[in-house]
């Protein structure tokens, strides 16, 4: 930057010509007169001096603020990535096409709206068909991911007996996948060409059904269009390639701890190759090897992981770490929160009980409970669950939505009105379980709890915290976006304004456990009001619900959300 | 554009989500904006980069980017108080040490009280010019974020600078 006058009435260099001066980006005479100020006065070195602290001190409070940082999308990320590709190739094409016709020809205007019609079926077809099987696709390999991660973190070792076919070749062997595992005991002596072939499929002989492979051997396929095949026992990506020498490659997990059970590769112009576990164990990484007795599980089969060499009595360290995996993995796989799990101890068991969704969940669930040491889970007469569900008495009386025909009106009909609602019904369950979710964790692991716990289990506890936490933040933020444009439009009409913050009473910053004992009844308390402002709702006693106060509640429930569950202060122990 | 492409700039995210959240939930983005904002810039700079144009410096280009779309996202919801600094006494900070009760870590925690204060004191634009001098930008840089002179940010910054440098003066 150039400045020609650069004594203020002093005759020193004002402040944002030193900083320029320090920051290297003054030029010309007035950097020449600078430097030569500088290097007669003391006082304007020593104001340098002050700017460069100033920075660094700065610098250490931005460090010092401590932020649950979520993981990274990259998966969603990826696939979205992906999509606008399609989208922009399809786009692209048309142009094309639009560019060679005129269009004042008749046969031609028709032949441009045919091919117009066309791109739209492929682009729809591509934009809307091929990536949700490609996102669940992801799921699932992000499943075993997690899955074949949570058996290194156990220092377990799956060992697998799998057989390898291709025509009339039959290749039979043990293989590990684990930590602390001789994975290259067994030196990989095949056919050049059978080498060549697993190379491009990207499969390691010493570790043939890892799905890390597959996953990233999948992710480097240009334009692959994914197909998924469930049954009750396991799950099948098959990915189709356009080009190549591959034509197809598929990998088969059992549901069960989504185990890598099978594998194939369909080439173009050769036989495939076929991949298959005939017998599996987990054992321990750090106990010698076993060799999996071949053919005595079926694939597919439970898991029989090796019971640990017998214990006197297992230590609280333990039970606290197994039960904070049970937390972790049920996590994982989204249970924690739509399974709504109970979990507790006895004296040398961490129990637990959920109540999946579907019969794949119950799957999940089993099988990320089925690899974690000391855990169990409990019958249903277990004596902990006293709750006996009540049996449902309908309740003799229904309110009137003060609301509802003014929203049917606003939205235009009733249908946009039902599906507004439904919309919202769904966003709101699932931020009100988020919410009981996090609540139970905060019952469980309270801040005496926390500070009570070794080191590393207290960091892995305010993880999952930041992680249940930004998984609520978001979803919270989502609900209050889709509801708020009627909401406020609702309280414009109304006269009706945001009553006085009562949160201000409290402390600026809240424990997460804190936030979320409160953001929970808040939550429950915006879904009520705004299931009584518009829908009929059955109660047990007689209500006429006023829209005024039920809409100033709402308000006030939502900038308690906006105020403390969304904003970026949130206190976690420390680490 | 290509799959290889597309691991590039998914690769990119990896690498640098975690510096840009933080960057944005201190610029005062709520966590689930910050998501959406570098989803959304990193979607950009597929586009841009897919296109045949380059980046020199992608953390730059995205700050950049993501500044814009914040702009965008304050106008268009009229928000005016996203561009603020975030409340401050909100924020939680804690000084790593095992030992808390030393004296020396006292002296640091009252010390770190009053850059605390003193930051919370400054006007949103100076907070923001500071955030990112700390990212490592320019002040040329910040300048053209911003649409201003140089001089109007280096006024601004080192007034800043030199209020929170009187915090710890040795003399």
């Amino acid at each position: 930057m150039k400045r020609e006058s650069w004594q203020d009435r002093d005759g020193h260099p004002p402040a944002d010509l030193l900083l320029l001066h320090l920051e290297d980006e003054l030029e010309g005479r007035a950097a020449d007169a600078v430097r030569l100020h500088l290097n007669q006065c003391a006082a304007c070195r020593h104001e340098c001096d002050q700017l460069e602290r100033g920075m660094s001190n700065f610098m250490a409070f931005r460090d010092s603020v401590v932020l649950p940082t979520p993981a990274p999308r990259t998966t969603a990320l990826h696939e979205r990535l992906l999509r606008t590709e399609a989208e922009g190739s399809a786009i692209a094409t048309i142009k094309r096409i639009g560019g060679l016709f005129r269009l004042n020809s008749p046969p031609r205007l028709a032949f441009v709206l045919g091919s117009a019609f066309l791109c739209m079926v492929v682009w729809l077809w591509i934009f809307l068909g091929t990536p949700r099987e490609s996102v669940y696709a992801s799921q699932i390999l992000d499943n075993a991911r997690n899955a074949s991660d949570s058996l290194m973190a156990h220092a377990k070792v799956l060992n697998q007996k799998i057989r390898l076919r291709r025509g009339n070749l039959v290749i039979e062997r043990s293989v590990h996948h684990g930590r602390q595992t001789p994975l290259q005991a067994q030196e990989s002596r095949v056919d050049p060409q059978l080498q060549q072939d697993l190379d491009l499929a990207h499969i390691n002989m010493n570790d043939p059904l890892n799905s890390n492979d597959f996953a990233d051997w999948r992710t480097g396929q240009r334009g692959h269009i994914d197909s998924i095949k469930e049954t009750l026992l396991d799950v099948t990506i098959t990915t189709r390639v356009v080009g190549g020498a591959i034509a197809a490659g598929s990998l088969t997990l059992s549901r069960a701890g989504w185990r890598p059970i099978a594998r194939s590769v369909e080439f173009r112009g050769e036989a495939p190759i076929e991949i298959s576990e005939l017998g599996y164990d987990i054992s321990d990484s750090t106990s010698a090897m076993r060799e999996p007795a071949i053919g005595s599980l079926a694939p597919g089969a439970a898991a029989t992981i090796s019971a640990p060499a017998a214990r006197a009595e297992v230590s609280a360290a333990e039970l606290e770490a197994s039960e904070l995996d049970l937390r972790e993995a049920l996590h994982s796989i989204g249970a924690d929160v739509s399974a709504a799990p109970e979990i507790w101890r006895s004296e040398d068991t961490v129990l637990f009980r959920a109540f999946p969704q579907s019969a794949r969940q119950k799957e999940a669930i089993g099988g990320a409970a089925s690899r974690i040491p000391h855990v169990k889970e409990a019958d249903k007469q277990s004596a902990r669950l006293s709750a006996t569900p009540l049996a449902q008495v309908p309740a003799p009386y229904t309110t009137a939505p003060p609301l509802a025909a003014d929203l049917e009106s606003k939205l235009g009909d009733a249908q946009a009105a039902r599906s507004f609602l439904d919309s919202l019904s769904s966003r709101s369950s699932h931020v009100v379980a988020e919410a009981a979710a996090l609540d139970q964790l905060g019952k469980r692991y309270t801040v005496d709890a926390v500070k009570a716990l070794p080191p590393d289990l207290r960091v892995r506890v305010n993880r999952l915290a930041a992680s249940m936490l930004s998984s609520l933040q978001h979803d919270s933020a989502d609900y209050v976006k889709a509801l708020s444009p009627t909401l406020d439009e609702m309280a414009h009409d109304l006269n009706v304004t945001a009553p006085a913050e009562d949160s201000k009473n409290l402390p600026g910053c809240l424990t997460w456990q804190e936030n979320a004992a409160l953001a929970a009844p808040q939550l429950r308390n915006l879904e009520n009001n705004v299931s009584l402002l518009f829908v009929p709702t059955q109660t047990e006693k007689p209500i006429v619900p006023a829209a005024d106060k039920l809409i100033a509640d709402s308000l006030k429930a939502r900038s308690f959300l906006e105020l403390h569950l969304m904003s970026t202060c949130q206190l976690f122990g420390a680490n | 554009m290509d799959e290889q492409l597309a691991a590039y700039v998914s690769g990119l995210y990896e690498e640098h989500y975690g510096r840009l959240f933080r960057h944005l939930v201190l610029s005062g983005s709520t966590a689930a904006e910050a998501d959406d904002l570098i989803q959304e810039g990193f979607l950009r700079l597929f586009r841009h980069l897919g296109s045949g144009r380059a980046v020199d410096n992608p953390r730059w280009w995205l700050l950049r980017v993501m500044h814009n779309l914040r702009i965008d996202e304050i106008r268009k919801h009229k928000r005016e108080f996203a561009l603020d600094r975030p409340e401050f006494e909100c924020l939680v900070e804690q000084l790593r040490t095992e030992d808390p009760d030393a004296e020396e870590q006292i002296i640091a925690r009252e010390q770190q009280a009053r850059i605390k204060t003193a930051v919370g004191k400054l006007a949103p634009r100076q907070y923001q010019y500071l955030l990112l001098r700390a990212e490592g930008l320019k002040l040329r840089e910040i300048a053209e974020m911003f649409r201003v002179t140089v001089q109007t940010v280096s006024e601004s910054c080192a007034k800043a600078m030199l209020e929170l440098g009187r915090l710890t003066d040795e003399t």
